[in-house]
């Protein structure tokens, strides 16, 4: 388990055959309201994880989307992406200094490409652990 | 809210626990390797 909310859970999920371990983001849909809501969330991740990438801004790769179904209503879905073990969030790079200045890239970028990251912050921006490429996360 | 397409160009796959996944790119990944993900709720 890698992250725990209210409402979703991520989780890396080693295949079978050893192929690889990418992270399923889940969001449990627990009452009917939130069956009949049920591509508020997961399913606009995963289509802004798709704009994103197509319109070149750095995030974890989409590879799938997913959806369990009980009597025909949505009970769980949740995007499949792309595992960024070892990489770290803004937070741990130092003094608030350096992470501004390191933010300021990333905010460029979203700017640059003409999006609005409506939950852009440290927590939200990985760094790989040479310090240089990064990826934005977390596009509900 | 977005449309459905958002799905588009994706394959689609069932497992045997009833979960559908719509897959970009089948190389990249396979749903058949995970054979359990029933918790999932």
């Amino acid at each position: 388990m890698l992250k725990q909310a209210r409402q979703r859970f991520a989780a890396r999920v080693p295949a079978i055959d050893g192929s690889g371990t990418p992270v399923f983001k889940v969001f449990p849909l627990q009452n009917l309201a939130s069956r009949l809501r049920c591509r508020k969330y997961a399913f606009r991740e995963f289509a802004n994880l798709r704009e994103a990438q197509r319109r070149g801004i750095p995030v974890p790769a989409p590879f799938a989307y997913f959806e369990k179904r009980r009597l025909g209503f949505v009970v769980a879905n949740g995007p499949v992406i792309e595992d960024l073990a070892g990489w770290h969030d803004l937070r741990q790079f130092g003094g608030t200094l350096s992470a501004a200045t390191m933010a300021c890239e990333p905010l460029a970028e979203l700017w640059r490409r003409g999006c609005l990251h409506i939950d852009a912050r440290d927590e939200n921006t990985l760094y790989a652990p040479e310090g240089h490429e990064y990826r934005i996360i977390d596009w509900q | 809210m977005p449309d459905a397409s958002a799905l588009s160009g994706c394959t689609t796959f069932r497992t045997a626990d009833g979960i559908r996944f719509f897959v970009l790119d089948s190389s990249t990944f396979a749903p058949e390797h995970y054979s359990s993900l029933s918790n999932f709720e």
